[in-house]
């Protein structure tokens, strides 16, 4: 029997990814409670803002029920940090229920997480806003309790609607009455003489002859993004299911795909590891609820585009390849484990093997194009006469086991016994990434530019599944068989100079069939940096009417 | 055979610690087994990271330390109740509002288990193991086991601290070994396969001739021999198969690595990427493969690959 989720009381935001369903602008806003029982008005008088899971017709033509929904101009939703749950008055009981990871904070969490890489004054280069948040104990004026995420439809020039700009007044007015919340402002480095009141976002933009724009699926170095997103039970009706799971639910060691267990993603369920985890009471408080870890993620485009150009003409000397734009484009393909338009590295690892590619699974008919950028694995057992099948790709050497891609969805790798079946390794690590580009990135821009991302990553347990991939898989490469190597594009890079080893590496294998060495890249640059973040709790709409009630009763 | 496997021992002791409170410890009062538990807190931990710390355990003061633990035993834990059948209860006339006894150590023992590189499984090399430790770190293992009964009285010298340890051993019935192997498969398959037929065919065949005596026994009521025969035969043949399967199990795997050999390779492998990165862009064309060949002799000179005492890397440190 599949999961029936009750997609009215599910926040919108974690089913879905509104980024890439017709919601390329967005606005996060920031808040203090300054008074709890104010405070929980304002969640009651937000209440009948917030935009849940139950869907709208679409171009998927996904089934809506009978009652049709309108497709919002705007979708609101909210979420709270541990300190804030304090501020509203949760009863302690509730409180101690909480994951200890969320209790500490992402602060707390930076060397864990990586963020505390440059040094003892780490969290100088942060966006102000989060510079004093959490401080003595969650008690700094600045501390962050709740985030409010705006996600907008755009304009045919591609301005956002102007539905956004009114649903920001809406919540500014509700600042001011009921009251009881401040809205914290300075979105951008400390010392800029304009704070700002929020973090404008914004899909990048292919801006046509006509003065029209088009949102590209694209983040600042260039990269398809957003294409492996996990597929969870009852995320979609069983029919969606069965073609979205390919590729994104959990291999199950014969051959099929399957959903993600529900509970890896929404309180209450069954996980992947079948039972229900622990979770703060009520059952009713935590259950359709979720966690969210914020990651303003800055992007030194100039550095990565530098890096590119001359790293490509000694690997273009050391393979023999004539064309240096070729020679970038393998390079880019093998770090993130994809070409920068998604086909997967995999299964086209060469230069001509990509334009085939292109040429069988043309952009002219998307839905056939997104099951072939998503169904693959590293894996692929020999056939009945013994012969080695040529995708297999064990030792990386089509697709680097430390490519981004590799790393945080290592899909039917991992299996203990060196075998093909997968593991409960990787289905017990997979993460929901919503969240949106901010900045631009025009040809001449410099790293100091403000452009990046905030990426929400949404998981049950941030602990188990985004700490452990950051930490683990990102930061670090043993589960990779690297070393210390971490991811070449997202991980941070040690110059060599201090306590953090050598400079960071990258391995591109070589078939040891070819005779030809593998070749090392030495020296990365740091490419992202985090520049502001928390943890959040994502409470369903039981939850959040409980909490404008003051009912949470955990007895 | 968990003692010793792999090559390498796996020491497990129990030694209790003496109990006579309180006793000076610098300004205060404590226990011994307090003193104790603050002497182990304040032994530092090998170099594990660079930000670790500029101490230096003293474990890695010789070359046969794997890994070495130790831990305070203050009691032995207390899982609740025994279950009783509620029924067997009322049967046996168990009255259930009296307490069950519980099980208590006398004493707190101070554990210590280790794993280092050994010729074999004998007396003898555990007793140059800790005589090494003894000549190594005296003064560290003089400052924990003080507080552990009998220590002051009986050890005065390598040998004796040996035979002390040695009356505190348990054998290890479940070694962890730190090297993995590569391929599970390939490593299963290399063993010499478990002889079947050589146990299991007297044992049919003994099940054979005990279910003919039944049949006979039962319509003949007769064949008695032929049941005692097959019953003994078939017994035999199951015990047979059983200690074969233990005694197998009990051999130890052939030496993996030893810690000279793992620190040459970790230091090969740090310094031969320093060469591929190096080296590289070599090899292009015939003038610059000479030079990648010149480049790698002196690699081979500088780093000596066969000669496991040097160059290489020192124990109790990560390399990066």
């Amino acid at each position: 029997m599949a999961v029936e989720l009750d997609l009215a009381d599910i926040q919108g935001n974690i089913l879905s990814a509104y980024g890439k369903q017709g919601f390329p602008k967005g606005r996060f806003m920031l808040f203090h409670i300054e008074r709890g029982e104010l405070a929980r008005q304002f969640v009651s008088a937000l209440l009948p803002m917030i935009t849940t899971a139950l869907r709208w017709p679409s171009s998927s033509d996904i089934p809506t029920g009978t009652k049709k929904m309108k497709r919002p101009d705007v979708t609101v939703n909210i979420a709270f940090t541990w300190y804030g749950l304090v501020a509203l008055g949760i009863p302690t009981r509730t409180l101690r229920g909480m994951p200890d990871e969320f209790i500490d904070g992402m602060t707390a969490r930076a060397p864990m997480l990586g963020d505390d890489f440059t040094g003892p004054l780490w969290k100088k280069s942060w966006d102000e806003v989060w510079i004093n948040s959490g401080q003595d104990h969650g008690t700094h004026p600045d501390t962050v309790h709740f985030l409010i995420t705006l996600n907008a439809q755009m304009n045919p020039d591609g301005s956002a609607v102007p539905a956004l700009e009114e649903k920001t007044q809406q919540i500014k007015e509700l600042v001011q009455e009921p009251g009881g919340v401040r809205l914290l402002t300075g979105h951008n480095r400390p010392g800029h003489h304009r704070k700002r009141d929020f973090q404008e976002l914004s899909a990048l933009l292919k801006h046509n002859s006509d003065g029209t724009a088009t949102p590209r699926p694209k983040e600042h170095f260039g990269f398809t993004d957003a294409l492996g997103d996990p597929v969870f039970d009852g995320q979609y009706p069983n029919d969606y299911e069965k073609v979205f799971q390919v590729g994104n639910g959990a291999f199950d060691g014969n051959g099929n795909w399957r959903p993600l267990a529900t509970g890896e993603f929404l309180l209450g369920y069954p996980d992947e590891a079948q039972e229900i985890a622990g979770a703060a009471m009520p059952h009713g408080f935590s259950r359709n609820g979720t966690f969210m870890a914020y990651r303003k993620l800055h992007q030194n485009v100039r550095a990565f585009r530098k890096f590119i150009k001359e790293t490509a003409q000694s690997y273009a000397k050391f393979s023999g390849i004539g064309n240096l734009d070729d020679a970038s484009e393998i390079l880019k393909a093998k770090m993130a484990g994809r070409w920068s338009d998604g086909v997967p590295v995999s299964l086209a690892p060469t230069v001509a093997e990509w334009k085939q590619f292109n040429i069988d699974h043309p952009e002219s008919d998307p839905n056939a194009r997104y099951k072939a950028l998503t169904d693959f694995k590293f894996r692929y057992p020999k056939n009945d006469r013994g012969e080695p099948d040529a995708r297999d790709d064990p030792e990386g050497t089509r697709c680097p086991l430390t490519a981004h891609a590799r790393r945080v969805n290592t899909r039917d790798m991992m299996d203990p016994t060196g075998g093909e079946k997968g593991s409960v390794l990787n289905n017990r690590r997979r993460i929901l990434r919503r969240g949106l580009p901010y900045g631009e990135s025009p040809v001449g821009t410099l790293d100091e530019d403000e452009h990046g991302i905030v990426m929400l990553v949404v998981c049950a347990s941030l602990f188990r599944q985004f700490e452990f991939v950051q930490q683990q898989w990102l930061n670090y490469g043993n589960d990779s068989r690297a070393g210390n190597d971490t991811c070449p594009i997202v991980g941070n890079h040690s110059d060599g100079t201090g306590e953090h080893g050598p400079k960071a590496k990258f391995v591109i294998p070589a078939d040891p069939a070819s005779g030809r060495p593998p070749f090392i890249i030495e020296g990365i640059p740091q490419f992202v940096e985090t520049r502001g973040g928390e943890y959040f709790f994502v409470p369903s709409m039981t939850a959040l009417r409980m909490i404008g009630m003051g009912v949470v009763d955990p007895t | 055979m968990p003692t010793f496997d792999g090559g390498h021992y796996f020491l497990t002791v129990l030694v209790p610690v003496k109990t006579d409170c309180p006793i000076p410890d610098g300004p205060a009062f404590s226990s011994p087994v307090h003193a104790l538990r603050k002497r182990l807190a304040q032994l530092p931990p090998a170099q594990q990271t660079p930000a670790c710390c500029d101490d230096q355990s003293p474990f890695a003061r010789n070359t046969r330390n794997h890994f070495v633990r130790f831990a305070i035993i203050d009691d032995v834990a207390y899982n609740g109740r025994e279950y009783v059948n509620l029924l067997w209860t009322v049967i046996k006339n168990i009255d259930t509002m009296v307490a069950q006894p519980q099980d208590h150590l006398t004493c707190p023992f101070l554990f210590f288990g280790a794993d280092f590189d050994a010729a074999s499984g004998t007396d003898a090399e555990r007793d140059s193991y800790l005589a090494a430790l003894w000549d190594t770190m005296q003064t560290e293992l003089k400052e924990i086991f003080q507080f552990c009964v009998d220590f002051d009285t009986s050890v005065n010298d390598a040998a004796s601290f040996a035979k002390y340890i040695a009356r505190g051993q348990i054998e290890t019935t479940m070694s962890f070994n730190d090297y993995y192997v590569e391929n599970i498969d390939d490593t299963l398959k290399s063993l010499p396969a478990w002889p079947y037929d050589k146990y299991l065919i007297p044992a049919g065949l003994g099940a054979l001739l005990l279910a003919m005596g039944l049949v006979v026994w039962f319509f003949f009521c007769g064949g008695l021999m032929l049941l005692l025969v097959g019953a003994a035969t078939f017994g035999a043949g199951i015990w047979l198969a059983y200690a074969s399967l233990m005694a197998a199990g009990a051999k130890p795997f052939p030496p993996a690595a030893d810690l000279p050999t793992v620190l040459k390779a970790l230091h090969l492998q740090r310094a031969f990427t320093r060469f591929a990165i190096d080296n590289q862009l070599l090899a292009v064309d015939a003038a610059s493969a000479e030079q990648l060949r010149a480049a790698f002799r002196d690699f081979v000179t500088a780093n000596q690959p066969d000669n496991l005492l040097g160059p290489t890397q020192p124990p109790g440190v990560i390399g990066i």
